[in-house]
């Protein structure tokens, strides 16, 4: 079906496109406030210790220095995502749990001073046995990290569904191995940063780099034990989130503490090195996979037991391992299901959500093992996942609801683009150089809804002179929210994008929102936008119905014009029709909308229930060059086929399928932290090996549209799906290039080296 | 946010008052170019000057000449940007514009000059580490403390040096001269690189390397410069090699004139004489590949102290570069180290 728009569905520019290449737009730490004071937070430096004493006197008579603060003076309130799993303190009182962990602030007249007055906090410290291995933290006599649970299991999930003994029963072939992932990072360029000020009264504000602002006003309140309303969180430009800014951080707290004992407002940007030395990161992962196929490719049955490294607090760590479990039998069809995970504590810092959220290690191992057992049936990568493909229509065995779905056709096209069946196999050499391609899929939710208020909601005020500004509290973390949102806002209203608008989220006025995650803006606050722009019809129809002599409901809105649906002739101009409503009511016109991920809760303990009302599919192609005396891999071309239902800004769809395709490489090919004994050793991010530009392969992408029924437009999820299946892409790509599995990422060259050498001697 | 401890900074514009202001500066003095190296160091508390002397705007370190009876002469003060770019360096020495192409990114090299990247301070992951880091471990050697605190072994420091310059020039015999208030001194750039972790630079406190000289003999050397890095931009590299010989083009190569030249594989970049005897006496020879990575092994000290840097890889990486600049040098395909 051909649609045509005027605005939904083109490649409009950014509404802060301008703001920020100009550099206008306004980071937290961009802020400056009369009396302003600097923040520098004191970290620790052992993995696991008793805080004995803190001595904090030879800072204070450090010249400049307004205050220290430490975790004694906030409440001592738990907070954290369950009520199962509240663990954290505003900073820790009793004893810290990581190298980097924070352990007093100090608030200066400049950052300068700041810096140098924090090294002169003395803190006595009573070393504990620390624990840095998930395996061993999980055995009895490991040293408990924390009191309230046992064997310092933060989390665990058990999932069964269908029968995976008789599953395997009916296999002809199962085979089992174990794969294992790094910790990697989010990667945003802006590090975290904050402004607290306290008061006037029992109240505190933060201007925060934050990506979901109201998960922070929740937890933040919670830690300083005050009402929500309390605080108020206003949201400045964020430059990256990718699911690393969520939860309000030690920095948060340690600003907020300070304003409050110095009554003056008190900014703290970490630097990337601090990134380093604190929370979150991506769960690293030791996964170990059976799986059970038919002679024809036929998958039978899973079952997985996967170990994930918590780090030292639980942060969403319950819906972490959740996830892998719940998207096991989607995009390719599992009938039978086991599913074990685990996420013990260790001497580290936490791990959370990162892009695709625990799903990729996942897919990783899963269409690892697949493709090994796909070549001992001799059957093509590629026909195994056209075989066990799900479809529209049909649910999967823990509950999923497939409605639109362009899977099978995101397969076909992504290797007729590559050229699979030329390609594959081939071995390709040149010089000491040989390439490969491999395939993976993934498939994500559009909103989830995860208990609670889950819904979405936009408000729009028309201007006199028939503008619109949007309120949502949806936050734009670089990926073009905003932009998205305003298109639907502008097309639903007859609108130019010049004439609409929004603001950023401030908790004390935009509405309620869960926050950007989940894949779910464009899905969730795309359809409240839609709502909120029927509402603001409704009131413009009914003003104007009697001077156009037709009934409300027979009026539409073209280009700035509204008229009577079956004789556009039959109309006025958009700006006189506000001015008949605002003058009719004496009132301006404010229309309110509301969307819900529209789905009833689904169990994150067992696993069971449709988590959204829509999923998106995609596949990936990956071409790769192994160098075969260096080990190194490189990787020359994506081609990323998906499914987002209809995209409404094909342009920023491609970024974000760019992204997912940049970010997951990265994870598999180097990006790595090295520790000795708790302490990162890699603090820069040259160190870490995050990708430049020239690293970047060639990214063709195919969009695969199948207009979801309940998706804004058709619109579904796009913005973390993709990288799902990256992993196990690039990974599928290196072994058919060199024979060489790689069941451990990043790739290791000297080990990688090592195996090849072993694999020529075959 | 990272904070950089006050400094008094002067700019001269000639090299008399820059000798001057080293004399007057004392301990606490430092010259700085591009400070793409230095400041880095600043801001981590690795290097606390009290005085920065900037010798960007001295026109005499800018100087490039070539005279036939003595050679190619460039200044300290070039911009590795123009040495990659410069008609003149692409004509007479193209190994080290290529060498200068490779090195950091962009806008680094439109900072970073030719006498910062000889004079780069060597590396480690346990030194290159910001102030509260450091203050929260004990110190290793390099930092005052009394060992090696990654390979626990007393006095001695296996930071490494990264440049990437000094490779292809010490396969070129290079000279350096060096000014001070007192004299003028002109030396082999080898000499410069003393091989300690701890004091890499041979270079007294009062003194400015002002200038390098290709030698004309060196100049009709055939030059191949390989470099290992992890990605394909930005990074110091794993392992590097030059190897240069006399000859015309890939075919009348001379290998009994060979010089090879490793960098990455300790406090200083070094000539491997072993290697070249090995080039001379079994070039074409099918056993050649394997002695030369015999030969290359006392020459290499990794350790592991540096990111992506397995010891055992490097050293392997350093013969793969020897011999990926060979085959470069005979006209097979080049095939450089890094991704690119």
């Amino acid at each position: 079906m051909e649609k045509n728009y005027r605005i939904v569905g083109k490649s409009v520019p950014r509404v802060d496109g301008v703001e920020k290449v100009t550099g206008a737009a306004r980071y937290a730490g961009d802020l400056v406030f009369p009396g302003m004071l600097h923040g520098k937070i004191l970290r620790s430096p052992h993995p696991h210790a008793r805080i004995a004493s803190i001595n904090a006197e030879k800072a204070l008579r450090f010249p400049g220095v307004r205050a220290v603060i430490t975790g004694k003076d906030g409440p001592g309130t738990l907070f954290g995502f369950l009520p199962q799993t509240r663990d954290r303190l505003a900073l820790p009182i009793d004893k810290v749990r990581y190298i980097g962990e924070e352990v007093a602030a100090v608030a200066a007249d400049t950052p300068e001073i700041a810096a140098q007055a924090v090294e002169l906090i003395e803190v006595d410290y009573e070393v504990l046995p620390a624990v840095f291995d998930p395996e061993k933290s999980m055995t009895d006599g490991a040293p408990s990290i924390h009191n309230h649970v046992k064997n310092n299991m933060s989390a665990e999930t058990h999932m069964n569904f269908g029968n995976v003994e008789e599953g395997f029963a009916h296999s002809d072939l199962i085979r089992e191995d174990t794969y294992k992932t790094q910790e990697i990072l989010h990667g945003f360029i802006e590090p975290h940063a904050v402004v607290a000020q306290w008061g006037p009264g029992e109240k505190v504000t933060l201007w925060a780099s934050k990506q979901s602002p109201y998960i922070v006003y929740r937890n933040l309140s919670r830690g300083l034990n005050l009402n929500p309303s309390q605080v108020r969180i206003i949201q400045p430009h964020v430059g990256g989130g990718f699911g690393g800014k969520h939860e309000p951080f030690g920095l948060d707290f340690a600003a907020v503490l300070l304003s409050r004992k110095t009554g003056r407002p008190v900014k703290i940007v970490l630097d990337q090195e601090e990134i380093f030395f604190s929370g979150q990161r991506r769960h690293a992962m030791i996964i170990h996979v059976k799986l059970g196929l038919k002679r024809d490719g036929t998958i039978m049955a899973c079952q997985m037991k996967l170990i994930a490294d918590g780090g030292a607090y639980a942060s969403v760590g319950q819906l972490s391992i959740y996830l892998p479990g719940a998207f096991l039998p989607i995009p390719l069809r599992i009938p039978h299901v086991r599913y074990d995970a685990y996420r013990p504590y260790t001497n580290k810092p936490f791990a959370g959500a990162l892009r695709g959220h625990c799903i990729p290690q996942m897919r990783f191992a899963l269409e690892g093992l697949l493709d090994v057992m796909a070549e001992e049936l001799g059957i093509d990568p590629l026909d195994i996942r056209l075989k066990n493909a799900v479809q529209s229509g049909e649910a999967t065995v823990n509950g999923f609801k497939i409605t639109s779905c362009g899977f099978t056709e995101t397969i076909e096209k992504a290797a007729a683009a590559v050229g699979w069946r030329e390609k594959r196999g081939k071995h390709h050499r040149i010089g000491s150089k040989v390439r490969g391609v491999g395939m993976a899929t993934n498939s994500l939710c559009s909103g989830a809804r995860l208990g609670g208020h889950d819904a979405s909601s936009a408000i729009i005020q028309i201007h006199e002179d028939g503008a619109a500004s949007l309120l949502t509290g949806a936050t734009d973390v670089g990926q073009g929210a905003m932009t998205v949102l305003c298109q639907i806002l502008a097309e639903e209203l007859g609108l130019d994008m010049k004439e609409v608008m929004t603001s950023p989220v401030d908790s004390e006025m935009t509405p309620l929102d869960p926050g950007t995650y989940g894949s779910r803006v464009t899905f969730c606050s795309g359809n409240a936008v839609l709502a909120a722009c029927q509402d603001v019809k409704d009131q413009i129809f009914a003003a104007v119905a009697p001077k156009l002599k037709a009934a409300p409901e027979s009026l539409e809105i073209g280009d700035h014009w509204v008229y009577v649906k079956d004789h556009p002739d039959q109309g006025m101009p958009w700006i006189k029709a506000v001015r008949e409503a605002f003058y009719a009511k004496g009132q301006p016109v404010i229309g309110r909308g509301t969307a819900t991920p529209g789905t009833e809760m689904a169990n994150f303990i067992t696993g069971e229930g449709n988590l959204s009302a829509a999923y998106s599919f995609g596949t990936q192609v990956s071409e790769v060059e192994v160098d075969l005396e260096t080990g190194q891999v490189r990787v020359l071309k994506f081609i990323v086929s998906h499914d987002c239902g209809y995209p409404i800004n094909p342009a920023l769809m491609d970024g974000q399928l760019h992204g997912s395709v940049v970010h997951g490489m990265a994870q598999v090919i180097g990006e790595n932290i090295t520790y000795m004994d708790g302490l990162p050793l890699t603090t820069t991010l040259t160190e870490y090996g995050m990708p430049t530009a020239a690293d970047a392969p060639a990214i063709e992408t195919i969009h695969v549209n199948t207009n979801d029924e309940k998706g804004p437009y058709g619109a579904k999820e796009s913005g973390e799906g993709s990288m799902i299946s990256t992993l196990a892409c690039v990974s599928n790509a290196i072994y058919d290039a060199t024979g060489v599995r790689i069941k451990e990422i990043p790739v290791n060259p000297p080990a990688f080296l090592r195996a090849l050498k072993k694999q020529a001697r075959r | 946010m990272t904070y950089t401890p006050p400094f008094a900074y002067q700019s001269p514009t000639d090299l008399k008052e820059a000798c001057e202001l080293l004399v007057f500066g004392g301990d606490g003095a430092r010259l700085v170019a591009g400070g793409t190296d230095l400041l880095v160091r600043v801001k981590q508390g690795l290097s606390t000057p009290h005085i920065l002397i900037d010798v960007k705007n001295i026109a005499e370190l800018k100087v490039l000449t070539f005279q036939s009876d003595r050679g190619l002469k460039l200044g300290s003060g070039l911009l590795l940007r123009q040495i990659e770019t410069d008609p003149l360096i692409a004509e007479m020495c193209p190994a080290l514009a290529r060498a200068a192409s490779k090195v950091a990114s962009y806008p680094i090299r439109w900072m970073g000059t030719l006498g910062g990247n000889l004079c780069q301070e060597t590396m480690c992951w346990y030194y290159n580490q910001s102030s509260l880091w450091r203050h929260s471990q004990p110190e290793c050697f390099k930092s005052g403390g009394a060992e090696c605190t990654l390979v626990h072994k007393p006095e001695v420091c296996y930071s490494v040096y990264r440049g990437d310059l000094a490779v292809v020039l010490l396969s070129l015999d290079a000279e350096a001269t060096l000014l001070s208030k007192e004299k003028e001194r002109t030396v082999p750039l080898v000499s410069l690189f003393q091989g300690k972790g701890e004091a890499p630079l041979a270079v007294a406190r009062d003194e400015i390397l002002t200038s390098i000289l290709i030698p004309a003999q060196s100049l009709k050397r055939q030059v191949s410069y390989q470099k290992l890095s992890f990605r394909s931009a930005v990074d110091y590299p794993l392992a590097s090699a030059a190897v240069s010989m006399e000859g015309e083009g890939s075919k009348n190569l001379n290998p009994s004139t060979a010089r090879v030249t490793l960098g990455a594989m300790g406090p200083a970049p070094v000539r491997c004489v072993e290697a070249e005897k090995v080039l001379a006496d079994f070039w074409g020879q099918e056993q050649m590949w394997k002695k030369l990575a015999a030969a290359l092994k006392p020459y290499t000290h990794p350790v592991y102290n540096l990111s992506h840097g397995w010891p055992g890889y490097r050293r392997e990486m350093a013969a793969v570069m020897v011999r990926r600049a060979v085959e470069e040098l005979q006209g097979r395909t080049p095939q450089n180290g890094n991704r690119s």
